[in-house]
């Protein structure tokens, strides 16, 4: 089974922050965890900077290298609990 | 972890052939870029390079392994090596290491084994001296063990800076950090450096660091491109990275003489 590239886009309360490099998963599961946890260190690092931490449209998208959105990942839905 | 494994090839850095040029045309071939071997006296200077090498560094090569007999101290003239402390899965980066220093510390310090893992980040070039001629050398030369002992304390510095900055910056000023001493080692522009390994020697999470790059870029202060960063306005990143930068670096130019790297800031 070959791994596939995922890449995790990171949109914050005023910008998108295109993810150039990807990263190597081998599902899309593991992905998805992977992009969990980036937002919770996201929402730590935030929240010591003062800066809005889970403002709307906060948010980790994680796309294919065909550029499709296959999973959202809200900061409020990671705030609260939800994963 | 992916990031706590082993660094992923695609991660590791190439020096462009422009990188060797440099070395060459500086040195007519195998001269001084190391500002260790720089500031010591002809007489010890010599006496510390009798019979050492001068040695191509692959990138991902392991220079010095933990809980291994250090066989050599490596004075660093191109590339750039990071020292980690390596603990079950988990490994945290404590310094880099380029032409401004040397690996062997432990030899430095009257021993010839550490529990750190000396990494070369780039390939390099280094002249590689035997650990016996080092003791050799610092006991029959004073001033000679003097400052190899004042580059430990240089490192120890770097170290205890780095320790500070994972427990007490933002991943901003962390990021603000590490490309402000990866630069100093790297002086050719754009600096290769991927957001992954980035985040292996901070120990976060990519995604936090390719916020921090993003913000740093959309300030102006740097070029982000896929595998390589530019600094464009380096007094800036050395205000955000604030008191995490800025003092190891200047105990450096107290303690080795040579003038190292260009810091801006004057606080």
């Amino acid at each position: 089974m070959t791994m596939a590239i995922y890449f995790l886009h990171v949109q914050n309360a005023t910008e998108k922050i295109e993810d150039l490099e990807g990263e190597e998963c081998d599902t899309l599961d593991l992905a998805i965890d992977a992009a969990v946890d980036s937002a919770r260190e996201l929402l730590i690092d935030r929240l010591r900077s003062k800066k809005p931490a889970d403002g709307e449209g906060s948010r980790i998208e994680v796309a294919d290298s065909a550029g499709h959105v296959l999973a959202v990942i809200e900061m409020k839905d990671v705030l609260k609990g939800k994963f | 972890l992916k990031r706590f494994g082993a660094i992923p090839e695609h991660d590791l850095l190439s020096s462009t052939p422009l990188h060797r040029a440099t070395v060459r045309n500086r040195t007519g071939g195998y001269g001084m870029l190391n500002h260790i071997l720089c500031a010591l006296s002809d007489g010890d200077r010599g006496a510390l390079l009798a019979g050492a090498e001068v040695v191509e560094l692959r990138a991902r090569e392991e220079i010095e392994k933990p809980r291994e007999e250090v066989n050599y101290a490596y004075f660093i003239e191109a590339g750039v090596a990071a020292v980690l402390l390596a603990s079950g899965e988990e490994r945290i980066a404590l310094g880099l290491i380029g032409n401004e220093g040397s690996s062997g510390i432990a030899v430095f310090l009257g021993n010839t084994q550490s529990p750190y893992l000396t990494l070369m980040l780039t390939e390099g070039r280094a002249h590689r001296v035997r650990a016996d001629r080092v003791t050799t050398a610092m006991d029959e030369r004073p001033e000679l063990r003097r400052l190899l002992l004042r580059y430990c304390l240089a490192f120890y510095n770097q170290a205890a800076h780095t320790a500070m900055s994972n427990a007490a910056s933002t991943v901003e000023q962390r990021v603000a950090r590490w490309v402000l001493m990866m630069g100093d080692r790297l002086p050719l522009k754009p600096a290769t450096m991927t957001h992954d390994l980035i985040a292996y020697m901070l120990d976060t999470r990519r995604a936090g660091v390719t916020e921090a790059l993003g913000a740093l870029q959309s300030q102006g202060l740097i070029q982000v491109g896929r595998k390589a960063v530019t600094i464009l306005d380096r007094t800036r990143i050395e205000e955000i990275a604030g008191h995490f930068y800025g003092l190891p670096e200047k105990e450096f130019v107290r303690l080795i003489g040579t003038y190292w790297p260009p810091i801006t800031k004057t606080s």
